[in-house]
């Protein structure tokens, strides 16, 4: 429905008051017809358009469509560009299709600021330039895993969208180095940017994007195969407001890079290198010495990553509330006792296959003082060296939430139970099975034959 | 939310399920693993290719799952998630007898969720643990005849075949699994390629040998055997060697009488039925006491005198039967006796057993 209204292109004329003036029509018909017709109608005579437009502003989509049903006149009101700066149409993704955005840009016009067309597969270059075209004022625009778009797309924004703060275009696989260079000419105001899983990205569109957007402060590239260590230090070295970096899966990244993000960029905040196994303990030294405001660390998958990274990390990282170490398969026990010291915030810290850890790591993390307080998600599912005694010491972390225990093979029923009876509320992620309710094995008996039941 | 806290290693499970079936192309089999009592460790093995799963959490994950897809089905706005597919991946190992989840993959094939040829893998996945299951069946012909793959090409139908003579061979009275296949020999007709039913007769002439008390093949055999003896040209890719058959049933003597314009095709769908006759003696012969082989002979006979309905070959038919009751009186007393009383009201052929 909401989609037929959007794929309209003019107001739908309304017929029926014509009808309604057939001579043999009876006087009260009429007269009810008449306070229908849009200016008699009480809502209408009671609200001044402008009051009604700040009320359709406030409605969503699906809304909005529904009132431009209404009427002609309501018609005009809800489909006013004013009402639509905001627009999500992840919901609708498999319905959109090029007309629908054509239609919007021409009504949004110079209103529109937000656009998510997340997941809108069919939309492709055509729709989303007339789209640019129209609304100069974009600042966000989420394209997605809008697979059919190329670089024509990114060079229409970069013509007509200046302003443009942040571009998704995750997922977009035909997306090459052009791209960026375009947004790099066009836009040099843009604060974020994902690029994530785009395999045609190479070092070189990197580069022109560090180069023509120094204000950057969010960068995404997950997947990214073909990023290398000239890139990143070419982004470190120019967007030096840099606070979001997420690299999940660059396997090409070296020490060199992440010691240039941490030279450059003091104000990193969020940090993710999962799977990036070329790196070592050199990246967690520097930027224990720049980044103080790190809050997150995910580093899943850097094998290469000891003792001494996290000891450094500790030191001066003290606002550190998530850490993701699955797989850090050579930190020991010392880490934790160093992250109990160093990082009071810590909320969630992943453990997961970190075969070395024993109960004597988590007796120091659970004394800490983000123990008690902030301590809520634990995963230690692969840590086959951790035995009930851990259970028994989490029990002072009062904020635990969930903890996974999947696979760890010495926790048994029981040192679970005694966590539970401490904490009731406290989520345990193990393979055990739940205990079958009574009613299954008190009626048991009644299944045998009455024969067997006699017996 | 209630069942995920209740077991949430459901979720996980699942996920290693689905991440198995995603990475393996060559996956080749399913099965539980009876196991009551319950580690903390993955109740997931793969092992060689072959992915199992122990009993003592089937119940929790189906549960979970089950009550996912239903809330999942209720809502009204279809939206094709991973999770979704992950969902229908373990409940559909565990129990394909339930067609609304089958019916839900269909869904996501026609969405584009899902490929064809990886449906076909996962369903024949599926079979391994349960090869009667009819609902894995028609989902495989589904996707032939809706997702319009040419059926032309050889290699598919092969395969299919393949697929429904393992299913047959991993399950006693697989009727499921021959109506399959004979779907595809069918299909292989409606586009001219007599060259299939050829390769099936001959393909199903080993297996039924090999398998004398199981009626399903020999029914999928009669199935066949109407089609060669409806259809000239299905005979033209049989090896066969109908003329010794013609000779052993029809003495010489005889066989000038039986003489008709039309010999050559007559000759040959007889010859055929023949074979089959002599064939299914061999193995009642060698093979004592199973009733499907008698059953299976009543029809040959059945068929005969249907085709060519003659008094000539009525009591051909009827010395041959008597040769046959008499040899084999000692040891397969009731089976005789109730084949020459069938020979009495079904066809009004006395048999005097001595």
């Amino acid at each position: 429905m909401a989609m037929e209204t959007l794929t309209r292109d003019v107001p739908s004329s309304m017929h029926h008051h014509n009808n309604s003036s057939v001579s043999n029509m009876k006087h009260s018909y009429v007269q009810l017809s008449k306070t229908c017709l849009d200016e008699d109608a009480q809502i209408n005579k009671k609200l001044p358009k402008e009051l009604l437009l700040r009320i359709f502003s406030y409605l969503d989509v699906v809304s909005l469509c529904r009132c431009a049903q209404v009427s002609r006149s309501w018609n005009v009101l809800a489909l006013d560009g004013s009402n639509w700066q905001k627009i999500d149409l992840f919901d609708f993704q498999t319905d959109v299709e090029g007309p629908v955005i054509e239609n919007i840009s021409h009504r949004c016009g110079g209103f529109l600021r937000q656009i998510s067309l997340r997941g809108c597969q069919s939309v492709g270059d055509g729709s989303l330039k007339t789209l640019a075209q129209c609304c100069n004022y974009i600042e966000y625009i989420n394209l997605n895993g809008c697979k059919r778009i190329t670089d024509s797309t990114s060079q229409s924004l970069s013509q007509y969208c200046k302003k443009l703060l942040s571009l998704d275009i995750g997922s977009c696989s035909m997306v090459t180095d052009l791209s960026l260079k375009a947004i790099s000419d066009g836009c040099p105001n843009l604060t974020s940017v994902n690029i994530s899983w785009c395999d045609g990205i190479t070092e070189n569109g990197v580069e022109a994007l560090a180069h023509g957007c120094p204000k950057l402060k969010s960068f995404i590239s997950k997947g990214c195969t073909r990023m290398t260590t000239r890139a990143i230090s070419c982004l470190a070295q120019h967007c030096v407001k840099l606070e979001l970096i997420n690299l999940h899966g660059c396997n090409n990244i070296e020490d060199e890079a992440v010691i240039k993000l941490a030279n450059n960029c003091n104000s990193l905040k969020y940090i993710c290198f999962a799977n990036c196994s070329l790196l070592t303990d050199n990246c967690l030294v520097a930027l224990s010495e720049q980044c103080y405001q790190l809050n997150t660390l995910e580093v899943a998958g850097c094998s290469q990553f000891t003792d001494i990274g996290f000891l450094a990390l500790s030191k001066t990282c003290h606002l550190l509330e998530k850490m993701d170490l699955e797989e850090c398969v050579f930190i020991t026990d010392s880490t934790l006792f160093h992250l109990a010291m160093g990082c009071p915030r810590l909320e969630y810290l992943s453990l997961s296959h970190c075969e070395l850890i024993t109960d004597e790591g988590i007796r120091h993390l659970s004394t800490s003082a983000c123990a008690s307080e902030h301590l809520a998600v634990l995963e230690l599912d692969n840590c086959p060296l951790i035995t009930d005694a851990s259970l028994d010491h989490l029990i002072n972390c009062h904020n635990l939430q969930r903890i996974m225990l999947y696979d760890c093979q010495l926790i048994t029923r029981n040192g679970i139970k005694r966590l539970r009876t401490h904490s009731p509320n406290i989520n345990v992620h193990a393979y055990f099975a739940p205990v079958t309710p009574p009613p299954s094995t008190g009626n048991s008996r009644q299944h045998y034959c009455r024969c067997c039941a006699i017996l | 939310m209630d069942v995920d806290n209740n077991f949430p290693a459901a979720k996980r499970i699942i996920t290693e399920i689905q991440n198995i079936i995603n990475k393996d192309p060559k996956l080749k089999e399913f099965d539980l693993i009876i196991q009551p009592e319950n580690q903390n460790k993955s109740p997931v093995i793969y092992r060689d290719h072959c992915l199992g799963l122990e009993s003592w959490c089937v119940r929790h994950v189906y549960k979970y799952v089950y009550q996912r897809l239903i809330t999942i089905r209720k809502q009204l706005k279809r939206q094709a998630s991973n999770e979704t597919i992950t969902l229908l991946t373990s409940a559909l190992l565990v129990n394909p007898e339930v067609t609304t989840f089958w019916n839900m993959r269909r869904e996501l094939i026609i969405d584009g969720c899902l490929k064809p040829n990886d449906e076909l893998k996962f369903s024949a996945i599926v079979l391994t643990f349960k090869p009667k299951c009819a609902e894995i069946f028609n989902y495989r012909r589904w996707i032939f005849s809706s997702i319009s793959k040419s059926l032309s090409s050889t290699d598919i139908v092969l395969n299919e075949l393949s697929v429904g003579l393992t299913a047959a061979s991993r399950y006693p009275s697989n009727y499921n699994a021959w109506n399959h296949c004979f779907w595809f020999v069918q299909k292989s007709l409606e586009n001219e390629n007599f060259s299939l039913i050829a390769q099936q007769w001959e393909m199903s002439k080993v297996w039924c040998r090999e398998h004398v008390s199981d009626h399903s093949c020999m029914q999928y055999r009669q199935r066949l055997l109407k089609c060669l003896v409806a259809d000239k040209r299905c005979l033209q890719h049989l090896e066969c060697c109908a003329s010794k058959s013609l000779l052993k049933f029809f003495n010489s003597d005889e066989r000038p009488k039986l003489m008709r314009p039309s010999e050559d095709y007559f000759s040959e769908t007889i010859g055929v039925t023949l074979d089959e006759l002599y064939f299914n003696e061999d193995l009642i012969v060698t093979y004592q006491s199973h009733e499907s082989l008698w059953n299976h002979r009543r029809f040959l006979c059945y068929l005969l005198v249907n085709i060519y309905n003659t008094d000539c070959i009525k009591e051909v038919l009827m010395n041959n039967e008597k040769r046959i009751c008499t040899n084999l009186l000692k040891g397969n007393e009731l089976y005789v006796k109730k084949h020459v009383l069938w020979f009495q009201t079904a066809l009004c052929i006395p048999i005097k057993l001595p």
